[in-house]
């Protein structure tokens, strides 16, 4: 045992002695051919300290407890071949760190004396450990685990870059891909492109060449070669020139065997650096017809565009879900995002304390929505807890300038909607104050626009939102009938109304057009006579009249007992057969299918009418409809008879009409056909009504037999 | 974002022998450490299932837009007549169509017969309106003071060429039925606002034109809970029917019924574990909430009347579509994702420009109004508008022809559609057709891509916005789509 201590002492000494020597001249060593070697050997020597180190130590922990024999023979031996293979390894370090000169940093610099210290510190354990007592053993042996992780880790910060114990995120990638439009071209595009394939080698741990790569001041500074970079010339900027080398060559960089810049990117790079190698430059700043613009657009629109970053942590869920009621809504922006919005939903249930309750998330919330919601003055000094809050809408709430003027000190809010409130002019030297305001709405307040339009002058970076609808000039809408059907009972009473307040309706009954001076106005219901034809029109100050609108409106009349349709009808508009003319309802043009409608084609209406007793007629009325693009035209004439004897009815009136005129722009229409009688009393009456027998030649269906439509028959 | 539809029954049944668990949960979790080893993503899922991880019910990124106001002219209005100005149709009017433009294009029922094809220009005027130099006709005198604050696209196309399938491919991404309407998506995807109202609020009216039908299909919930599905406001006093409480019967007591209900449909849900319980429980709670929230927000009668000049003075009426666009803002405003407008009457066949000119005048004044009060309220940055048809109409004219009285058939090949606010870049004018206003020359805009945009718009990936069904994933724009960046502000 002895002897192969003394052998180990020896060995050591001699190889200390060695470490001393490279430490004190370290600057002059040179390394060629087979000395190369020894220093390639340090990654694979270094591990056999750090182990035999840690085994020693743990032995030294445990040798009491477990009562080695010959515990000391076995410390020294580990101590031994430890003070060994730590040497050796140091020496090679030296010597791999004399290879390459400029690989300075801090790391190395750590690196080196540290791990030379620990060196030291095997040697002399291995020698003066027996002389020693076990506390001062211990001691020892924990400053040496100290050294080793000292040295240990900047070695590995060496090889293994500065990163390699954080946690890895697996799409990090993803990230730094992603577009922040808020921030610079250089961030969003150079930056990745040196960060993947540059700041490797050229970073503070590891400054080859002694060109740092990470920042505007140390590109700009350059390494031993001179400054990087030259704002503005691509071609005589080194960081360019040497990636343009061919890559066998010494000075391309990146260096052979490391991942290379694609053409793209040094496309890229080329176009930053004669842009001027801009730091702070964003999309809007570079004009639009540049390549280096063309480049970086096609970029921002192939990658996914990074949500905003916030300078604040996001809350729990159940923080912000706690916050929700039916009344109120709180929500993330959108999926994992800090940001929160919170809206309020029912007026009636709304209390302005219940702010307060969003003071868990004050710093998260950015947008507040108080539409509608009866809010005071007094409770905006809510507001000013939340120090990050954009967007806030007040609009239709009762605040008015005092209300404004505790939003002052938010100064990250930059758009403020308070359309259709109380707030006035005097809210001008708040406007001021918010700095950060980028959009007001003031649309419906007591501001007039002169005004706003010397606020538009004075603060051009607020984009004012107001527009002046008092002074537009609008058309009201026609009365409405509020009676729905157009065939009424005798005694019912005509309804008008108008949906907008205030308004005045006017009307005749005899086809003129009611003006606002001499026409009635509708006051209350009333009755109509037979038939009327109401044309009514509304009238409002600050509004321009209505369009007249007619309301015809037929009273049921005498109700005959039978109605007998003594031609065809078409098989497909047969309506409810007879009853169809009677039963108080008109067809819909629209649809000619419906009940109301009896059609006819190929024979013309007849129809024979009998009466419990004898009836003076005055007046009839043939209700019927055309539409002239479905071939639904007027009759060509009207015949009745009528008599006491139902197989002797004489003619006692017939009505020609006119061809429909093709210039008439009413295409459809429900129309009417009065004959006027003398009132005699009969019990029977026959009607015909001929359809047009041939379509004239404008018409599409030219030549051939036209449709009659009729919907009811009025007997007064 | 993927829902796993198991059988809820079946996996109730499903009793595990404790003896059976244990032993096997050893050897299992013993297993997966050795796997885990060996396969990277055993625990954490592949790339392809990461969508998975992100929670329903909230936008995938920064979104643009939190809400949609989609103005569906039923029916197709001609692009030839509103957006797509053809000055060389009215030049070759009366004259043959080339017959090379069609190149195969297959025709509607109504004009396959046809044995000429004449060509017809608009009948209506155009011209150049704010900085963009949109061309915009004379029908729609409000929507053109607004150009500045609209992207309009002529580009877009689809494959229906009926009114059916068409608006089926319009709502939910697929011509056949049984799909989600993409408000339901957005209900699904980005859940509700106000949990006082639906998601999807659906709104009608009817212009004079002939018109074509709506049906609750088109605001289905498909393969969706049913709780996303498109709710419709009537047109009445009563907004939502069936809503109020029957006489007698005040608010405390209902709920006491209510709770009373619920503890019966709970314990039911224990025993058989349906989901559709759980559903039908949370629709009588929203429905509760919606007898307090519904009256105060569709109340129309309080509004200014500098508002009601904007509108128009038919916005008053129930059931017009000036109604609709006001009561629509108020929605909108208070937290609905996805309301709906359908305005019926706009398949001109014949005498289109008597019809068109009617039907311009009911929207034109209060779909320009619905963008300008959106943006006077700081609303639309957030709001998206979408105003159009399904499918466009033909350059030659159906039946009889002359310059004023014409008509159109169906087109699906192009046309033209406007949005505004909620993130898409105002004073645009995106795509092209060719000089006869047929086929598309540049920047096309499929129905899918309408879809990813709108669903990009509103913070939604349309790749990740996925729910399982019958074995395999669905999308609103299932296997196709593309976002179209050029629109995105």
């Amino acid at each position: 045992m002895n002897q192969v201590h003394s052998i180990f002492k020896y060995l050591n000494f001699g190889l200390f002695i060695l470490l001393t020597f490279l430490f004190i001249f370290e600057n002059n060593i040179v390394v060629e051919s087979w000395k190369v070697l020894l220093g390639r050997v340090h990654p694979l020597f270094l591990h056999l300290p750090i182990g035999i180190f840690t085994l020693l130590f743990i032995v030294q922990i445990f040798r009491k407890k477990l009562q080695f024999e010959n515990s000391d023979k076995v410390v020294t031996f580990l101590a031994d071949i430890c003070a060994t293979t730590a040497c050796v390894s140091a020496v090679s370090g030296l010597i791999l760190a004399a290879e390459d000169k400029n690989v300075a940093s801090e790391a190395l610099t750590w690196h080196k004396y540290v791990g030379g210290a620990f060196a030291l510190l095997t040697y002399l354990f291995s020698l003066y450990f027996s002389k020693i007592n076990d506390v001062f053993q211990s001691l020892i042996l924990a400053i040496g685990i100290i050294l080793l992780i000292v040295t240990g880790h900047n070695g590995a910060t060496m090889t293994h870059g500065e990163d390699f114990l954080k946690f890895k995120i697996d799409n990090d990638a993803v990230v730094t891909n992603a577009i922040n439009v808020d921030s610079s071209i250089y961030r969003n595009v150079i930056h990745p492109i040196l960060e993947s394939k540059c700041i490797g080698c050229h970073n503070t741990s590891k400054q080859k060449g002694n060109l740092l790569m990470i920042d505007s001041i140390s590109l700009f500074k350059g390494g031993e070669s001179g400054t990087a970079l030259i704002a503005g010339q691509a071609a005589n900027s080194l960081l360019f020139k040497r990636m343009l080398l061919p890559e066998s060559h010494e000075e391309h960089m990146p260096p052979i065997g490391k991942a290379q810049l694609t053409f793209s990117e040094v496309q890229l790079i080329e176009a930053w650096i004669n842009n001027g190698a801009s730091y702070q430059h964003q999309l809007d700043d570079i004009s639009s017809d540049s390549t280096f613009y063309t480049l970086v657009k096609s970029l921002y629109d192939e990658r996914e565009v990074l949500n905003k970053i916030y300078p604040f942590k996001a809350v729990s869920p159940k923080v912000v879900s706690k916050l929700n009621t039916p009344y109120r809504k709180v929500y993330p922006l959108y999926h994992n995002s800090p940001a929160l919005a919170a809206v309020y939903l029912l007026s009636s249930e709304f209390k302005s304390e219940s702010l307060n309750e969003l003071s868990t998330i004050k710093d998260q919330i950015v947008e507040i929505n108080l539409n509608k919601m009866p809010l005071d003055d007094k409770s905006t000094i809510l507001f000013q807890q939340f120090k990050n809050l954009e967007k806030l809408y007040l609009n239709t709430t009762k605040i008015t300038n005092d209300g404004i003027k505790n939003l002052t000190k938010l100064n990250n809010l930059h758009s403020l909607s308070i359309a259709n409130t109380k707030v006035d002019k005097g809210i001008e030297k708040y406007l001021g104050e918010i700095k950060s305001l980028k959009n007001i709405f003031l649309t419906n307040t007591d501001i007039d626009p002169t005004t706003i339009e010397q606020w538009r002058q004075k603060y051009p970076k607020i984009n004012i939102v107001y527009e002046d609808y008092s002074k537009i000039i609008t058309q009201l809408s026609p009365p409405i009938m509020e009676n729905i059907e157009s065939v009424v009972e005798n005694d019912t009473k005509i309804e008008l109304k108008h949906y907008i307040k205030n308004v005045v309706i006017k009307y005749t009954l005899d086809g003129t057009e009611p003006d606002s001076i001499s026409s009635p106005s509708y006051e209350k219901p009333f009755k109509i006579n037979k038939f009327v034809n109401i044309k009514a029109k509304a009238f409002k100050d600050k509004w321009i009249s209505s369009d007249s609108k007619d309301f015809i409106v037929y009273t049921a009349g005498f109700k005959p007992k039978e109605i007998q349709l003594t031609s065809k009808v078409n098989d497909k508009y047969k309506g409810e057969g007879a009853a169809t003319l009677t039963n108080g309802k008109l067809g819909l043009l629209s649809n000619l299918v419906n009940p109301n409608w009896l059609g006819y084609s190929e024979e013309p209406f007849k129809a024979k009418i009998e009466f419990d007793e004898p009836k003076p007629i005055s007046t009839l009325i043939l209700s019927y409809g055309y539409n002239i693009l479905s071939y639904v035209f007027p009759p060509t004439y009207v015949k009745l008879m009528g008599g006491d004897d139902p197989g002797n009815l004489k003619q006692i009136a017939m009505l020609k009409l006119p061809i429909f005129d093709q210039n008439n722009k009413e295409q459809t229409k429900n129309d009417k056909i009065i004959l006027e009688l003398e009132g005699k009393p009969m019990k029977y009456y026959e009607i015909h009504a001929q359809n047009l027998q041939s379509l004239p030649q404008w018409h599409p269906g030219k030549g051939t037999k036209a449709w009659f439509f009729i919907d009811e028959i009025f007997f007064y | 974002m993927i829902k796993k539809d198991t059988n809820p029954f079946f996996e109730n049944r499903l009793n595990v022998n404790r003896r059976y668990f244990l032993g096997k949960l050893g050897v299992g979790l013993g297993g997966l450490a050795l796997g885990s080893l060996l396969m990277k993503d055993l625990f954490t899922g592949s790339p392809e299932d990461i969508a998975s991880k992100i929670q329903v019910g909230l936008p995938h990124f920064a979104p643009k837009a939190k809400r949609v106001i989609y103005l569906f002219q039923n029916g197709a209005p001609s692009q030839l007549e509103t957006f797509d100005y053809k000055p060389l149709l009215n030049k070759m009017f009366g004259q043959e169509m080339p017959e090379s433009l069609r190149g195969g294009q297959r025709l509607t029922g109504m004009t396959a017969n046809q044995t000429s094809f004449p060509l017809v220009g608009s009948y209506f005027k155009f011209n150049q309106h704010g900085s963009s130099g949109a061309w915009i006709s004379e029908l729609f005198p409000n929507i053109a003071k607004i150009a500045d604050d609209i992207c309009i696209v002529k580009s877009m196309h689809t494959e229906a060429i009926n009114h059916d399938p068409a608006l089926t491919f319009m709502q939910t991404g697929a011509q056949q039925g049984n799909r989600p309407s993409m408000g339901a998506w957005l209900s699904y995807g980005l859940g509700s606002e106000n949990d006082n109202l639906p998601a999807y609020c659906v709104l009608l009216s009817k212009g004079r034109g002939n018109g074509q039908g709506v049906y609750s299909k088109l605001w289905t919930n498909g393969f969706l809970d049913s709780k996303h599905q498109g709710v419709q406001f009537s047109n009445s006093e009563e907004r939502v029917l069936y809503l109020e409480n029957q006489d007698g019967l005040s608010k405390e007591d209902r709920r006491k019924m209510l709770d009373h209900l619920n503890e019966i449909n709970n314990m039911q849900f224990e025993d058989v574990g349906d989901p559709d319980i759980k559903t039908k429980i949370e629709q009588y709670e929203l429905a509760y909430r919606m007898q307090t929230a519904v009256p105060e927000i569709t109340d129309i009668s309080k509004e200014p009347d500098s508002v009601i000049k904007m509108y128009g003075p038919d916005c008053l009426i129930p059931g017009t579509y000036a109604s609709n666009c006001l009561l629509a803002r108020k929605l909108s405003e208070s937290g609905v994702r996805f309301v709906q407008i359908y305005h019926q009457g706009w398949d001109q066949h014949g005498n289109l420009v008597n019809e068109m000119s009617g039907q311009a005048k009911d929207v034109d004044q209060a779909s320009a109004a619905l963008v300008q009060d959106l943006k006077q309220r700081g609303l639309l940055d957030e709001t998206l508008v979408i105003w159009g048809g399904e499918f466009g109409r033909t350059n030659y004219g159906q039946g009889s022809l002359t310059a004023e009285l014409y008509g159109r058939d169906h087109h699906p090949r192009a046309y033209s559609i406007w949005m505004a606010g909620g993130g898409v870049k105002p004073g645009l004018v995106y795509g092209e057709t060719d000089e006869f206003g047929y086929n598309i020359i540049q920047n096309p805009v499929h129905i899918n891509d309408f879809h990813a945009t709108m669903l990009n718009l509103l913070g939604l990936d349309h790749e990740q916005l996925i729910y399982k069904h019958l074995g395999r994933r669905y999308r609103l724009t299932d296997v196709a789509g593309h976002v179209i960046k050029d629109l995105i502000a």
